[in-house]
């Protein structure tokens, strides 16, 4: 890539998973056992060629840092590119101005040192597979001052509710863009990820400072959208906004349909994560697995069906696992009894308890919790 | 650098008796239990027993072994202060030089050492499946005054001619050596881990050197001569799971062995982690349709058919209908629908089309890509 691109993952405004994402951000939730969500926009980034990163961490920083250590896992060159969790020290403990636009502009001294004609910003939130080296060639095609990618929603009253809903012209400019409150089903949906150039988010982080304190990112495009060309990109792929502990549910065990899983996962298209060193998955005699996807170091002795298991959870003899998410090194006891439910990690479900929710409303057991 | 002991790994072999795996590759490289390669086990030893440099010695299809040890990342070896070096034959003022053998790969390779300032350096072949803290055996190295310490484990007395057979006192101090005895005189094998007191090896792979006649084997050359002349070598007595996957049949058991509960290597002990390269893979998927049972399977594998008492790496596709048996399916090979493998290796990326039986007495390699 001939310009230099800057990477940034937006965990600002995030929606929560309840109780789930009580301890930790959206972005180091465990997706699909083995991954965790900033996976998939960091590897984006990876794959795209984006040489360095930086992530906007509004809050749990430890669970986040925990999980990306120094970076490595996603980027190509330590030396030329570079990675860095930017946080916002000065307002951590003033939620009101604790806002992405803050954040960027206390770590100036980031983008100094990255210098990036462009960057990108996306958020760990909605997954999809994108490649923003296409994307920014056609951007700088297009003239626009912002290119937005978008998608279309037919489920708007129920889902993508607060994200920004967008109107735009035949050409694909955008005209309007409001939260969504779900007042219909149809409508476009941004999904939150823009490319700029740097002088272009520095003028919108100007914009946003002398306008009000409270301003994050999507306030400062909502109230700009009619007057800054802001283009629209439609992604027809695979997007998910994972935005409810509900939604976690569903979407994970959709993916468990190899053609919806094939949509996400595109050949040739890595999504790295950390590693943890663990060995392969144990599946006893007599175990019963079907369509699952169980992480490594996990031990299965009794039933998982429709499922999706972290790493090195234990499921023992009797036990019944169906339409459920399990979180890492949870200890599934003898004939028990899970179904529409998250387990988080470390969690452990003891003998004959039942934990049995609907899909719209799974049953959640807390990190480390025994029941 | 002063480091107390550091470990040498002879990875040079080309290991024949696996047939075409080692085609491409060193027998270290060669793929193990779903998602290692031999080599693995050695480095991640070393890594668990707290020693922070290690050298390799390859030669033998190198690249892809000397690629993948890299700056030793894998297993931590790459910290501040650590050092994983790989040490391939090389041209010196002297001239060019292969290594002619276990100990001449050491010897040519003293400056290394000399620059670690080591006082012990424990010597590991790079093709051996087992778990163990070298630092417990240099306890013992130290307890007993010893000049070199040789791990041995008891084997069958049917299969002592394979080994180098130990003779010991009570103590435990070697006084007699065979190397492959047609009648062994003792059950207690050498595994080829060594440890030897730095100054005292130093001089003997000099000497050894410049001995005329000499093969520069540890088993055959250094320690007999060491030995005669009184130094003291003892038998560190070993345990637990140990296996040399030399053969395919004995790399098919080896795989077979991590699904026997009674198995002692106990690979999913979280404080003596195997480690391994990070294969990027996709979950682990077990379809509808799939039978898994008794098995081990990795991630990045897709099961749509039945597996049975097998273990399957990463990348391997089981098709429907598929059925695995008694097997070990190494990474990215594919198993088509309604093919029936068992008792059997299936070579990486290799696609099996047809039924391939082996069997429990001689596994069956298929490895035709």
């Amino acid at each position: 890539m001939s310009v230099k691109v800057l990477g940034l993952v937006n965990c600002f405004d995030n929606p929560d998973f309840g109780p789930m994402t009580r301890h930790r951000a959206i972005a180091s939730t465990s997706f699909l056992g083995r991954y965790a969500f900033i996976d998939v926009p960091l590897s984006n980034f990876l794959n795209s060629g984006i040489p360095s990163i930086g992530i906007l961490c509004q809050n749990h920083i430890r669970s986040l840092s925990r999980h990306v250590g120094n970076g490595r896992s996603w980027i190509n060159n330590t030396k030329i590119g570079d990675f860095q969790v930017l946080y916002d020290e000065p307002n951590v403990a003033n939620p009101g101005y604790n806002t992405d636009v803050a954040d960027i502009n206390e770590n100036r001294w980031f983008m100094r040192q990255v210098k990036p004609d462009y960057v990108v910003i996306a958020p760990p939130y909605m997954v999809y597979e994108a490649d923003f080296k296409a994307l920014i060639q056609e951007h700088i095609a297009s003239g626009a001052r912002i290119t937005m990618l978008y998608m279309h929603g037919t489920n708007l009253k129920k889902s993508f509710i607060n994200q920004s809903k967008i109107w735009l012209t035949d050409r694909g400019k955008i005209t309007k863009m409001e939260p969504n409150r779900g007042e219909m089903d149809e409508g476009d949906i941004s999904l939150g990820t823009y490319i700029m150039d740097y002088p272009m988010l520095e003028s919108l982080l100007d914009y946003a400072k002398g306008t009000s304190s409270f301003f994050g990112l999507s306030d400062t495009l909502n109230y700009l959208s009619s007057s800054v060309l802001i283009k629209a990109v439609k992604l027809n792929d695979y997007v998910r906004c994972f935005d409810s502990l509900s939604h976690y549910l569903k979407f994970s065990l959709e993916l468990l349909d190899e053609n919806t899983f094939h949509e996400l996962f595109a050949d040739k298209w890595p999504i790295y994560t950390k590693t943890y060193d663990t060995p392969p998955v144990l599946y006893k005699s007599g175990c019963h697995v079907e369509n699952s996807y169980i992480a490594n170091g996990s031990i299965i002795e009794g039933t998982v069906i429709n499922s999706v298991l972290g790493r090195g959870v234990v499921v023992k003899k009797g036990a019944i696992i169906k339409n459920a998410v399990i979180g890492s090194d949870a200890i599934i006891d003898e004939n028990t009894h899970i179904e529409n439910a998250v387990v988080d990690k470390e969690a452990q479900v003891l003998h004959i308890s039942e934990v049995v929710g609907t899909l719209d409303d799974p049953l959640y057991i807390s990190r480390g919790d025994i029941v | 650098m002063k480091e107390e002991m550091v470990a040498l790994i002879l990875a040079g072999g080309r290991g024949t008796r696996l047939q075409s795996l080692t085609a491409k590759v060193a027998k270290p490289a060669v793929f193990f239990g779903g998602k290692y390669r031999i080599i693995d086990f050695p480095l991640s030893n070393v890594a668990n027993s707290g020693i922070n440099a290690v050298g390799v010695a390859t030669q033998y299809e190198s690249t892809v072994l000397n690629n993948y040890i890299g700056t030793g990342r894998n297993w931590g070896l790459n910290g501040t202060g650590a050092l994983a070096s790989i040490l391939p034959p090389r041209e010196t003022p002297k001239g060019a030089n292969w290594y002619s053998g276990t100990a001449d790969a050491i010897y040519q390779n003293i400056d290394w050492l000399d620059k670690t300032h080591c006082e012990y350096v424990v010597i590991l072949s790079g093709d051996h499946i087992y778990k163990m803290d070298y630092s417990e055996m240099l306890a013992f190295h130290k307890k007993n005054a010893a000049d070199v310490t040789i791990a041995c484990i008891k084997v069958p007395l049917s299969e002592a001619p394979r080994f180098g057979i130990v003779c010991t006192d009570k103590e435990n101090r070697i006084n007699e050596f065979q190397e492959k005895p047609k009648v062994p005189k003792s059950d207690y094998a050498s595994m080829g881990i060594y440890i030897f007191t730095y100054s005292l090896l130093r001089e003997a792979l000099i000497k050894d050197a410049d001995t005329k006649g000499s093969s520069h084997d540890f088993g055959k050359d250094v320690l007999p001569t060491l030995l005669d002349a009184g130094k003291r070598l003892f038998a560190y007595p070993f345990t637990g799971y140990w296996k040399d996957v030399g053969t395919i049949h004995s790399l098919w058991e080896a795989n077979m062995d991590l699904l026997d509960d009674k198995c002692t290597l106990d690979l999913f002990s979280p404080s003596f982690k195997i480690y391994s390269a990070d294969t990027f893979s996709k979950p682990q998927f077990i379809s509808p349709s799939a039978v898994v049972d008794d098995s081990i399977v990795n991630q990045g594998a897709v099961v749509r058919g039945s597996v049975y008492h097998s273990v399957i790496s990463n990348e391997v596709t089981i098709e429907k209908g598929a059925v695995v048996k008694d097997s070990f399916i190494m990474p990215g090979a594919t198993i088509k629908a309604g093919v029936k493998v068992t008792d059997a290796i299936v070579g990486s990326s290799v696609v099996v089309s047809q039924d391939k039986i082996g069997t429990p007495t001689d596994a069956l390699l298929v490895n035709d890509k």
